[in-house]
């Protein structure tokens, strides 16, 4: 069983409880205008070029099957000519070009992760991400199924865009969801994200009736979910149909904008981030709907 | 105050410079300028510890210099830590009693003259606390602090001759131990070790009468730690490169186990670590002992505390510290009982002269001369044999023959000018007053230089496994194996210091794995190195009849060591900084996280740093703003100890920070960052070296 990933992040501790080793699957049914991932969007490779590692050796450009490359001012990579097949990275020097995606086999996947066993111990585990996860689903629950068989934790990362006998398989082998709800209007989830919320909502709907543990994520991005009906509506929602399961906010921040010119992915979003101050409020607001909002480590207040 | 005994070329030689050289820089008044012109340097010139060694060395010391380099050539050896247990519970007084007691049975002359030169000093010991005494008193007329000097006083006056009862006066004896041993020898580090356990009773003595509180131990802690501050050492503006920001090595060790495998730690442990907290200071240096069983509490607190940002405490292990001192012929009480003198270096309590600083073996060098037929590659001068050169090595076995060749040619020549060392400070620095406090000096009679240790070690720094491992992965994998790159066109573009092959040199640094990355064929690479050097200085004997062994640290010396070592076959330009504290990776290539380092530092045997070990790690601060992140910062600790690695540390900085302190020093006075084995003031450090701290590996996230 092969699966198409980016990155393995080990010593990942945003991604679940205690350390972990997060693994990067590649694409995602959504397309959210905030996303932080670009290069989790679709599958297949996609071309990053650092400018400041490049030495202009020409290297990539001579090993080009398309010709997509020029040397003007640094390297200018004509994205619409690139083929995405990678070899210019392959035969860089200094690491200026990599690509990212490439296939992985479930077995070896699990042997990455084993890497970071002795660091596991009681609390931490492996974690599954993207991209999404489901948008691979016999791949995630290969990998998934292995981990559990290994006696790790395993904890997923989701949109929950994905049809309810997808969920319904991965449920015994994921001992963590951690599901976002991002608009509760479905016009404006569809204008944000691209899709419409009804399967997200169903799908989180089966896990809190099948008693899974479930983590809610509240992505708080400027000018897109932030607005106070929204966020109440959310926290109403989760209310209702969630009550006790634990909620974190996940605050924008612009780290993900020099990612999107270094892959030539357009679309980048450009907010401001939040201050502490606003980011009280907005707790505060959403502590106000009766949830049970936690302070994890990722919505800190510094 | 100058040591003119043990060496004063370089004072005479930079008197005029200390208040304006770029590390560490000292006022000196002009009268003083005046004396040391006049008095002190015409008196000395040829007497001293220096001149003696040079006369017995030779050149040998400077032929070998950019391989070993060999140190205390002109300042005692410090890095002891005294049995200060035995030192409070007896008092000047009760050390001279056992002094005189041994005089009177002692028939040799020798002996009779080592006990009365201790008598000599406990008696001076004595009065000089009376002088403290006299001043506190004369100082308690007037103003709001009457009462607090008239105990003062009272205490000066007690310790002189008898032992102290209370917490508060094990404290002051504590310190004047430490201001006296300072005053007998020219040197760093003597270290107060395992204070929470000896301490102990004192504490709990008080507190069970109803003399004193928590809080106010905690306020007698931080006057002490205070004081922990107001000694520094001056070196030479070359020592200064190496041991960079004044640091002087208050050692302190918490927790840690008893002899029956037990959580030692206890309250005086976190009134510590709180003290530490508030304070924030360079000094003590503090340590924290783990083990599989360390209280959770106390482990969360270490992080909570190291969040803090001063790089305290530094976290040692346990679980391979014991088995490898036990491994060098400590009896396993002892090993237990160990404590941590100046940065990193380990030691038995209060009985071990650990001679820990004898000599650092840069391997880096010993591996360009393999290279390049025994000539140095930024000189073109003959420095070792000529065993062959790169091109003339058609396998990589046999450029490992001929690196083995290097390293035992300097070993030899190094063990040789480390025993005139040793022998020549025996004749010219005994040190009766800390041959007071180390067992068991007394007992036999014998000079604690001389031997009179329980235990005699010297410890040889091998530096520095991660550049080895990643010069000898990158050959072996680019050019012996898949024959990418050949022999000869490596070799010239090492000589050119890779001028016109920048792409050549991206190859070496990209195209093969690294060191710090959890890649085990490259992690195995350096623990081979480190154990052929640990395994050929095995059965050698030092001076004092024990043995040596290794440690796996730099402190800052990989700068100024680097500035020695020519272009390398890793991809590192010739003169730049080798990889920073000893188990460290070289910086900006440990890109696979903290975890991956530190399986990558595990495969290095922790046995063989016996003498020591040293890793930095740099976080930064928003994961320490959360218990959260503080439990998963303990669970790492905890994963460490299991991984069997003697020691981290850990910086919590961010770079803007470190950035804007280069631009406006004078706002940034507060920020402290350990260089290495210690914690100095960021302001304080010479631009490259503060360069090279905000280069190092950022961890955490934002």
């Amino acid at each position: 069983m092969k699966g198409e990933i980016f990155d393995i992040k080990r010593f990942a501790v945003h991604d679940g409880p205690g350390i972990r080793a997060t693994a990067f699957l590649k694409g995602c049914p959504l397309d959210c205008i905030w996303c932080h991932n670009p290069e989790g969007k679709r599958a297949g490779v996609d071309i990053r070029y650092n400018p400041r590692a490049c030495i202009r050796c020409g290297a990539c450009a001579a090993a080009c099957p398309e010709s997509a490359i020029c040397l003007e001012g640094g390297i200018q990579i004509e994205r619409t000519k690139c083929a995405r097949c990678g070899r210019c990275a392959l035969v860089c020097p200094a690491s200026a070009i990599s690509a990212a995606g490439y296939e992985i086999g479930a077995d070896e996947l699990i042997r990455e992760f084993k890497k970071e066993e002795i660091f596991f111990r009681e609390t931490g585990g492996i974690t599954l991400s993207g991209g999404d996860p489901l948008f691979q689903p016999r791949f995630a629950k290969a990998v998934l199924e292995k981990a559990k068989e290994a006696g790790c934790h395993t904890a997923i990362e989701t949109c929950l865009y994905a049809p309810e006998d997808v969920i319904e398989s991965l449920i015994g082998a994921v001992d963590l969801w951690i599901a976002d709800i991002k608009h509760l209007d479905a016009h404006e989830h569809r204008r944000l994200t691209g899709v419409e919320n009804g399967p997200i909502l169903s799908g989180y709907e089966l896990l809190v009736k099948r008693g899974c543990k479930l983590l809610t994520r509240v992505p708080v991005i400027p000018g897109a979910t932030d607005s106070p009906e929204n966020l109440r509506a959310i926290g109403r929602y989760i209310a209702a149909v969630n009550q006790k399961g634990e909620v974190e906010l996940m605050f924008y921040n612009s780290l993900g904008e020099s990612k999107y010119a270094a892959y030539g992915l357009g679309g980048a979003m450009k907010g401001e981030t939040y201050s502490a101050a606003r980011k009280k409020e907005i707790v505060n607001l959403m502590a106000g709907t009766g949830i049970n909002l936690v302070r994890g480590d990722n919505n800190a207040i510094l | 105050m100058v040591f003119p005994e043990a060496g004063i070329s370089w004072v005479a030689k930079e008197l005029d410079s200390l208040p304006s050289r770029p590390q560490d820089r000292f006022n000196v008044r002009p009268e003083d300028a005046e004396i040391f012109r006049g008095v002190i340097e015409p008196f000395w010139k040829e007497r001293s510890l220096e001149d003696k060694i040079r006369e017995a060395c030779g050149p040998l010391t400077d032929d070998i210099a950019l391989v070993a380099k060999i140190n205390q050539k002109d300042h005692a050896q410090g890095h002891i830590c005294p049995d200060t247990k035995k030192w409070i519970a007896k008092g000047p007084a009760g050390l001279c009693e056992e002094a005189t007691a041994k005089l009177d049975t002692e028939a040799d002359p020798g002996k009779q003259i080592f006990y009365r030169s201790l008598i000599i000093v406990l008696e001076a010991s004595s009065r000089f606390m009376l002088r403290y005494a006299a001043l506190a008193k004369e100082l308690s007329g007037a103003g709001a602090y009457k009462d607090d000097l008239l105990e003062v006083a009272r205490i000066c006056e007690k310790l002189a001759i008898r032992p102290a009862e209370t917490f508060h006066e094990a404290m002051q004896s504590l310190w004047f131990l430490y201001v006296i041993l300072h005053m007998e020898s020219n040197a760093s580090s003597f270290s107060p070790g395992r204070m929470d356990q000896y301490l102990y009773p004192y504490y709990r003595k008080d507190l069970d009468a109803g003399r004193m509180g928590g809080a106010r131990a905690l306020e007698i802690t931080q006057c002490l730690w205070l004081k922990f501050n107001q000694i520094v050492y001056l070196r030479n503006s070359h020592s200064a490169k190496y041991f960079a920001g004044f640091p002087i090595g208050f050692n302190v060790a918490l927790g840690g186990q008893d002899i029956d495998g037990g959580d030692a730690s206890n309250e005086l442990s976190f009134i510590f670590l709180k003290a530490q907290a508030s304070l924030l200071l360079p000094q003590p240096n503090l340590s924290a002992r783990l083990f599989e069983r360390s209280d959770s509490r106390f482990v969360e607190e270490c992080a909570r505390v190291i969040g803090k940002g001063s790089g305290m405490p530094q976290v040692f292990n346990d679980n391979s510290i014991i088995p490898a001192l036990m491994n060098q012929g400590i009896s396993k009480e002892d090993a237990v009982n160990y404590a941590i003198v100046g940065c990193v270096e380990l030691t038995s309590h209060g009985n071990c002269l650990g001679w820990s600083d004898a000599a650092m073996f840069n391997m880096v060098k010993a591996l360009e001369l393999a290279v390049n037929g025994g000539k140095c590659l930024l000189t073109g001068k003959r420095m070792g044999p000529d065993l062959g050169n790169l091109e003339d090595h058609d396998a990589y076995e046999k450029l490992e023959a001929a690196f083995i060749g290097q390293v035992d040619y300097f070993m030899e020549k190094m063990l040789e000018a480390c025993a005139v060392v040793e022998r020549v400070h025996q004749q010219e620095l005994p040190s009766p007053f800390l041959s007071s406090v180390i067992n068991n000096c007394i007992e036999t009679g014998i000079d604690v230089t001389a031997g009179g240790a329980k235990y005699n070690l010297s410890g040889i720094q091998v530096i520095q496994p991660a550049n080895i491992a990643d010069s000898m992965a990158a050959v072996k994998h680019l050019v012996y194996d898949t024959k990418r790159l050949s022999a000869k066109r490596l070799l010239g573009a090492l000589r050119s210091n890779f001028d016109g092959e920048e792409a050549l040199r991206q190859t070496l640094l990209n195209a093969a794995p690294k060191y710090g990355n959890d890649v085990a064929w490259v992690d195995e690479i350096a623990a081979k190195w480190v154990a052929y050097f640990a395994s050929r200085l095995e059965g050698k004997k030092n001076y004092r009849g024990g043995r040596y062994h290794t440690g796996l640290y730099t402190v800052s010396a990989h700068v100024p060591m680097g500035q020695n070592v020519g272009a390398t076959m890793d991809g590192r330009k010739a003169r730049e900084p080798l990889a920073d504290g000893g188990m460290s990776a070289v910086y900006g290539r440990d890109v696979s996280g903290p975890t991956a380092l530190l399986k990558s530092v595990s495969r290095i045997d922790s046995k063989y740093g016996s003498n020591g070990t040293l890793l930095n790690m740099k976080f930064l601060p928003s994961f320490f703003a959360t218990q959260e992140g503080i439990e998963k910062f303990a669970a790492l600790l905890m994963a460490l100890v299991r991984l069997n690695i003697n020691h981290a540390q850990f910086n919590v900085v961010n770079e803007e920070d470190l950035l804007a302190a280069q631009r406006e020093p004078e706002k940034h006075k507060n920020i402290t960052i350990r260089v290495a084995g210690y914690t100095a003031y960021f302001v304080e450090l010479a631009k490259d070296l503060q360069d090279e701290i905000i280069a190092r590996t950022a961890y955490g996230g934002v």
